[in-house]
Order: C-alpha cells, then sequence, then structure tokens
C-alpha cells in the first residue's frame, strides 16, 4: 500500500480544491486555525476569570 | 399549553418538515439524494454539524446540569476545537479527493472490502442500536410534563423524522437544519431574556453572579490534576479530543454533514464555525442553569421537579411523609431566601467579618433546604419505586411552563421538537446511507442504476426509522438507558478511531493486519469492561491504543504489505 495523506497518490484525479480561504484578514488556513486556537485560548482566559472573580 | 402555544408549535415543527421536502423534491440520483447537490456552503455546513450533535437532551438537560454542577461540564468541549483543525487537515480533504459517500468506503479505498464492512458494522451496530435514543430521551420529559401520551409523542415525532428524511435525503436534513437551529436559538435567546427580566425582579444581574459564585455555580475551569474530579480542564482537553475526534471524523452522521459541501473551503470552514462556536453555545445553556438556580433561590420552586412523579407519589403517601416534608422543604426556603437577602445587603455594606458570617448563614440554610429535598426524593423512591429519583431534566421545562409566556411556550417545545427531528434526521440519513452504499450497493445487487439505489436507500430510511420509535417504544423496559447507550458508545468508538488513525498515518500497515487487530481489540475491549471497574469513558482510548499496537504486531508478524493487497486496497 503506497498511501500518503498529503499526496494525491490513490487512483482518483486530484481536484484542483481551492488553497485560499477568501477571508480578508485569514488568508491561509494555517492562520485560520491559529484564529480558532487563539479564540478557543481567550474562551478559557474568559472562563478562568469568570470563575476567579465570582469564586 | 393553551391553543396559541399549539399553533406556534405545529405550524413552527410542520413548516419546516414541509419545506425540507418541497426544497429537495425529485432528487433522483444517488449522489445528490445522499450528498446534496454539491451547492451547501459553509453556515448551512456548520449549522447543520452544530444540530446534529445537539439534541433535544441538549437543551433539556444542560440547563438542569448548569442548576445542578454550575458551569464545570463547559471543560468537556475544550478538545472539539483541536479536534476539528485535526480533521480539516487529515481527514476532510481525503475524504473529498476519493469522493466518498460514506467514511467506511475509505476504510475500502485505503485497507480492503473487508475491513471496510467492519467499519460499517461497527458504525451501524452502535449506532442501530443508539437510535431509539434521540427519540425516546426528549418524548419521556415531555410527555410527562404535558400531560401526552408516551407513545403518541414518540410515534408522532418519529414519523414527520422519517418522512422528510426519505423524501429529501441529506439536503432536506442540511436546509431543515439550518432553520430548526434558528428555531431553537430564537427559543433559548427569549428564555434567557424572560429570566433576566423575571430575575431582575428580585435582585440585580450583578448580584444574581454573586449569589451564583458564592453556591460555586460559576466555576467554569478547573486546572485540577486530580483523576477523581469528573470535569477539569486537563480531562475536557484530552478527553474530550479524542471523543470529538471519534465522533466528528468518523461518525458517519456528521461526516455526511460536511462531506457535502460545494468546496472544501466550505466544508472546512463549517468545521472552523464549529471550532468558535461550540464553547460559547454550550457556556450559555449552562449559565442560563446557573442563572435559573438563582432565581430559584427568590421564587420557591417545587421539592421536586418532575411533579408528575411527585403528584403520583403523593397518591401513595399514606402516612403524610411526602406532605411533611413539602411543608419542612417550604419553610427551609424561606429562611434560606431571608440569609441570602442578608448576604448580599452584608456583601454591599462595609463590614468584610459580617459578608462572611452571613455567607457562611446562607450556605449552611442551602444545605439544609437540599437536604430535605435529598429526603423527598428518598420518600419518592419508596412510594413509587419506579420513579427516577433524579429531576435535574426537569428543572427548565418547569421553568418555562410556570414562567414562559403563552406562544412562548410553544415556542420552547418546538425547540425541543426541533432538535429531536434535527439529530433523528441525520442519524437515519447516515444509516441509510452507510446500509445502501456499504453493505446493500457493496453485498447485494453491485450495478444497478442510480435510481434503484436511491430507492433502496429510502427503504433503508424507512427501516432505521421503524427500528428506532419500536426502541423508543420499548426503551422504558431497558434500567439506565442513556448511560447504557454511552457506555456501547465507548466500547466501539475507541476501535473505530484507531482503524482511521491507522488508516491516516500509519502507512506500512495493511488491511489484514488492521482487521484481525481491530477483531481481537474489540474483543479485549468487551473482556476489560466484564473484568476493570474503570469509568466507561476510558475504553474510548484503551481501544484506540490497543487496536494500534496490535496492528503493528501483526503487521510485523506478516510482513510487508503484498502487492495483492496493495491493489486490492485501491480496487
Amino acid at each position: 500500500m503506497n498511501f500518503d495523506p498529503h499526496s494525491p497518490k490513490v487512483d482518483v484525479p486530484p481536484t484542483p480544491e481551492d488553497d485560499g480561504t477568501s477571508l480578508p484578514l485569514l488568508p491561509t488556513w494555517s492562520s485560520v486555525y491559529r484564529f480558532v486556537v487563539i479564540v478557543f485560548l481567550i474562551y478559557v482566559l474568559l472562563l478562568t476569570i469568570l470563575s476567579r472573580v465570582f469564586a | 399549553m393553551n391553543l396559541l402555544d399549539y399553533l406556534v408549535l405545529l405550524g413552527t415543527i410542520l413548516s419546516i418538515a414541509v419545506y425540507g421536502v418541497w426544497r429537495t423534491r425529485g432528487r433522483r440520483d444517488l449522489n445528490t439524494y445522499l450528498k446534496g447537490v454539491g451547492d451547501t456552503n459553509w453556515p448551512v455546513i456548520g449549522l447543520s454539524v452544530m444540530a446534529t450533535q445537539a439534541s433535544a437532551i441538549t437543551f433539556l438537560s444542560t440547563p438542569g446540569q448548569g442548576y445542578e454542577d454550575g458551569l464545570g461540564f463547559v471543560q468537556n468541549y475544550f478538545g472539539a476545537p483541536f479536534a476539528l483543525i485535526i480533521i480539516s487537515v487529515f481527514f476532510l480533504p481525503i475524504y473529498r479527493r476519493l469522493k466518498v459517500y460514506t467514511a467506511y468506503e475509505f476504510l475500502g479505498q485505503r485497507f480492503d472490502t473487508k475491513t471496510r464492512l467492519l467499519g460499517a458494522a461497527l458504525f451501524l451496530l452502535q449506532r442501530g442500536l443508539g437510535a431509539g435514543i434521540t427519540i425516546y430521551a426528549p418524548a419521556i420529559v415531555l410527555s410527562t410534563v404535558m400531560n401526552w401520551r408516551l407513545d403518541a409523542t414518540i410515534i408522532c415525532s418519529g414519523l414527520v423524522v422519517i418522512a422528510y428524511t426519505v423524501a429529501g435525503g441529506s439536503d432536506a436534513v442540511s436546509h431543515t437544519q439550518k432553520y430548526q437551529l434558528g428555531v431553537i436559538f430564537a427559543g433559548m435567546a427569549a428564555a434567557f431574556v424572560v429570566l433576566l427580566v423575571r430575575l431582575q425582579s428580585q435582585i440585580t444581574l450583578p448580584d444574581a453572579f454573586v449569589v451564583a459564585g458564592g453556591f460555586n455555580k460559576l466555576e467554569a475551569v478547573d486546572f485540577s490534576l486530580n483523576p477523581d474530579k469528573r470535569y477539569t480542564f486537563w480531562s475536557g482537553l484530552l478527553g474530550g479530543m479524542f471523543l470529538a475526534l471519534s465522533y466528528f471524523g468518523t461518525d458517519q452522521s456528521q461526516v455526511q454533514r460536511y462531506i457535502s459541501g460545494a468546496s472544501l473551503r466550505e466544508s472546512r470552514l463549517g468545521l472552523m464555525f464549529n471550532g468558535v462556536c461550540k464553547i460559547p453555545m454550550q457556556f450559555f445553556i449552562l449559565l442560563l442553569g446557573a442563572l435559573l438556580f438563582v432565581f430559584y433561590q427568590f421564587d420557591k420552586p417545587p421539592v421536586f421537579f418532575n411533579e408528575t412523579a411527585w403528584k403520583a407519589a403523593l397518591a401513595q403517601d399514606s402516612d403524610g411523609q411526602l406532605r411533611s416534608l413539602e411543608k419542612k422543604f417550604d419553610a427551609s426556603h424561606i429562611e434560606k431566601e431571608a440569609a441570602i437577602r442578608r448576604w448580599l445587603e452584608a456583601k454591599h455594606g462595609t463590614n468584610p467579618e459580617l459578608e462572611v458570617k452571613t455567607r457562611a448563614a446562607a450556605l449552611v440554610a442551602h444545605k439544609r433546604s437540599e437536604d430535605i429535598r435529598a429526603e423527598a426524593k428518598k420518600a419518592l423512591q419508596k412510594a413509587t419505586p419506579d420513579a427516577k429519583a433524579s429531576d435535574s431534566d426537569y428543572v427548565f421545562i418547569t421553568f418555562i411552563l410556570r414562567h414562559l409566556p403563552h406562544g412562548l411556550i410553544g415556542l420552547l417545545i418546538a425547540v425541543f421538537f426541533s432538535s429531536t427531528l434535527a439529530s433523528k434526521a441525520a442519524e437515519l440519513n447516515a444509516l441509510g446511507s452507510t446500509t445502501t452504499v456499504d453493505l446493500y450497493r457493496h453485498l447485494v445487487k453491485r450495478d444497478a442504476e442510480d435510481a434503484h439505489y436511491v430507492k433502496a436507500s429510502r427503504y433503508f430510511t424507512i427501516f432505521w426509522g421503524l427500528v428506532a420509535i419500536g426502541f423508543a417504544l420499548f426503551a422504558n423496559m431497558v434500567e439506565n438507558l442513556i448511560e447504557a447507550v454511552n457506555i456501547l458508545g465507548s466500547i466501539f468508538y475507541g476501535v473505530v478511531l484507531a482503524m482511521f488513525l491507522v488508516a491516516f498515518f500509519v502507512r506500512r500497515i495493511g488491511g489484514t493486519a488492521i482487521f484481525w487487530a481491530a477483531i481481537v481489540a474489540q474483543l479485549l475491549v468487551f473482556v476489560l469492561y466484564n473484568v476493570l471497574k474503570i469509568s466507561y469513558l476510558w475504553y474510548n482510548i484503551i481501544g484506540c491504543a490497543m487496536c494500534m499496537v496490535i496492528a503493528l504486531i501483526f503487521q510485523a508478524m506478516l510482513g510487508q504489505n503484498s502487492p495483492k493487497e496493495e491493489s486490492d486496497s485501491l480496487r
């Protein structure tokens, strides 16, 4: 078996999948993923503050 | 419920279902029936993924969870954003590139036919057995509080969902879910606003947060490493990521939602939408529960929130114990309310010692009140042994029926039905697709016309819908049903996830090694489940790890993948 998730080696034609996100401030997928992680960290920070303030 | 409520309820439910059928009328080829016309954009995908996960019990039970235990449950979703990123990077491009209808087709292309069938069979077994729960769990609550017949509630909601899922296929599910989720958000927001207004007639909003915090309902994040604690940051991040990876990445009811996107971009953004919105959504539902707790410190709650069960027990209360407990609870509530008001007054004053003292007194009064509630639950079970002692599922619905204006009550009941229909439709759609594509088309009739497979898919969807209704009708015969289904899921999920992780990341393992490893690991999980006394959630990780290690050992024993196996795997 010669299968690599990063390259289209399986017997199906490679599709011209859109690499761009078409988002104005997040042009690449890595920037979108970074954004999701940063938002997650902000949620954790806000929830931690909420827990501490009203403890 | 009055006539206006029933009009709102029926109008909402039926108009969305009819829209789903009309929007997707005339779908005849398999591709559009199972994946839509390929024009689904990311908001629809995002809402569809969200609606599939959020069943009615999410909206009925989660406020009750917030009422009982506070916000800590939100940590269970901390792993979800990371799991969705992994799926977006690794799983999704391959599903789309291979143009699969089901996730298990990918196993067939990567490994071989027998591994694909094993994956599909494990999904059908697990999801098929659990199919009735999505209908049963909310039906039992709604029929109890509304005095509806349980069987009629189950059959009506089951038939509506079968009708539009069968008629419109995957596209109907996605497009109806969009509006169902709209109804859900509108209803929950309305309930939240009404709660805030009612609360502010008693105390200010900042004071409400002080009371919630004072009774430990706002402890949202706990960084403790104590494994005995049920909800911590670490268990949510690691365990939650693992569970979300299994559920979103390999469960066909979710995979079918996002592979139908117009492009990879739309599917990815749909997943990232959930990565961003899932935690705040759960937070607000839990916060609603925490604020309901505060509300019921100033507005006397029933001693037991399942009032129908309580009334049934009162009828058996020959020695007057339940009535006496009711009176004691009422008196303790008056004392508690006064103690909390003294504490808030002290908090606004300048004497910190008095504040500490009055807060301690409020906590003691609360404990006394909770002790009476616990005693009442025991007495209830003694009077009516079949009654369930937990009443947290009834907290939110009790508030809705007692405090919301007519019209809004109908809308909120529509919320619960909409969420039942949305998640049930996705499940039935996935069960019908997997049975058609992975079993029927592969094992029974290989080269038929698309119209034939669409027809077969419709029949299989009806079949699974009837199984779900049948299971839900007889569900009360099974003890502790929801936990049983969760245990079932945890027992199977680990091995299924391992099959996919090996497929994506361990190139040297072939179909024969993973197939036998999955079977051995699954049997070992069954054995361990009967031998070990650990939380069932651990079997997700144990099953996955065992399957991957055994597959590596088997592959080492078998040597390198043979060319025959390689060609078979690409067939």
